[in-house]
């Protein structure tokens, strides 16, 4: 994951706190996972508008839903699980409401200006294979390889069996490997 | 000439975009940058293989938005759940809020020398916080010097009165965590006392 959060003691008083409504507890709860909710719907919506509306949004449904929250994964997955489908939401919204091009938003973001070009490059290659990828095998990879969570912790997250992860991940990097092939025939 | 073929150099390619190498000298990068450069169909995969050679930590990262924006985010958030948490407001759950705010802001004082205040109303940057040992001596008495006076209605806390004062719970070791715990339940099995 992106950042550290608070050891299973601490998160259970705080979980327990916030159900009571306790806000000073659903605060630390915030501020202990605010980034790696953020970087998640970044990475899957391109732009830091979109990221912060879902971001907003993530925890709103999770103060919400605390009272439905089992404890049975860490809550740091059941907020990515939440932040994707916020997400996912947001991305049927965007293709209801226009024909703006999803590979072109997420190929967009985070791009750094200080990036030396040729890595620039690669990566804008890379991020538009990926954007490409169908809507499951996308989430795999960019959960797997960008946000560096593991397999379990993917798994949990999209609500799949560690197996069918690790089918998606294979099928998306055979995917990606014949669309960089692509791309070479192209530049 | 490479010292894998095709096959061996596919299995290496997804192996490492998902564990990402375990450091510099990681001979299965080594191994498919060989590959890569020797074998013409797998050259196509350069792009692929750079992004697999990349630490965890450096893929396309995104960057910490930084104090002022959590400051603002944090407001924004309050104001949308604002209703929700006057909800159900009663003594008993207004009495532990306050010893939950008491404690976080007893940890927050007993860094306060060394620790930066975000602005009022907003969250405090987790990645500002500095890691500073919460022990013994540095922290207050037992009964002390914090007055944290009567339970407060929750309503006190919209305007987030702990000041900012509060680290960010991730910042926190475990001792540090286990001690805040503690100063917790203390705190409100204290207030519960005295509003009996």
């Amino acid at each position: 994951m992106d950042d550290a959060s608070a050891s299973p003691a601490l998160e259970r008083e705080l979980i327990d706190r916030s159900r009571r409504g306790d806000r000073a507890a659903f605060d630390a709860i915030v501020v202990a996972h605010r980034l790696t909710v953020y970087r998640v719907a970044r990475r899957i919506l391109g732009s830091h508008e979109a990221a912060d509306e879902a971001a907003q949004e993530t925890f709103v449904r999770a103060w919400k839903s605390l009272g439905q929250f089992r404890g049975d994964a860490r809550l740091s997955t059941w907020l990515v699980r939440i932040a994707l489908n916020v997400s996912r939401t947001q991305v049927a919204a965007r293709r209801a409401e226009s024909s703006l091009d999803e590979a072109e938003l997420i190929a967009d973001g985070g791009e750094s200006p200080d990036t030396a070009a040729e890595r620039a490059e690669s990566g804008q290659r890379v991020r538009r294979a990926v954007a490409a990828l169908p809507p499951r095998q996308r989430e795999v990879v960019l959960l797997k390889v960008f946000s560096g969570m593991t397999y379990e912790e993917v798994a949990a997250a999209m609500e799949l069996s560690v197996g069918a992860v690790k089918a998606h991940f294979h099928q998306a990097v055979h995917n990606l490997k014949r669309r960089m092939s692509a791309l070479g025939v192209e530049r | 000439m490479s010292r894998i073929d095709c096959e061996r150099f596919s299995t290496l390619l997804a192996e490492l975009l998902a564990e990402a190498p375990s450091g510099p000298s990681d001979p299965r990068a080594e191994a498919i940058r060989e590959h890569a450069r020797a074998c013409p169909a797998c050259a196509e995969s350069a792009d692929l293989v750079a992004l697999a050679v990349t630490p965890a930590g450096r893929r396309d990262p995104i960057d910490d938005p930084g104090p002022a924006y959590w400051d603002d985010f944090g407001r924004r958030l309050h104001g949308r759940l604002g209703a929700r948490f006057r909800i159900g407001r009663v003594a008993v759950l207004a009495a532990a809020a306050a010893a939950v705010a008491g404690a976080i802001v007893w940890v927050g004082m007993a860094r306060h020398d060394q620790a930066p205040v975000a602005a009022a109303g907003g969250y405090p940057s987790a990645t500002s916080a500095p890691a500073v040992a919460l022990d013994d001596a540095a922290a207050p008495d037992e009964d002390a010097s914090v007055d944290f006076g009567a339970p407060e209605p929750l309503d006190a806390y919209a305007d987030d009165d702990a000041g900012g004062l509060f680290p960010a719970v991730d910042q926190l070791s475990k001792a540090e965590q286990e001690r805040l715990v503690r100063r917790l339940k203390e705190e409100e099995a204290r207030v519960k006392r005295s509003a009996t």
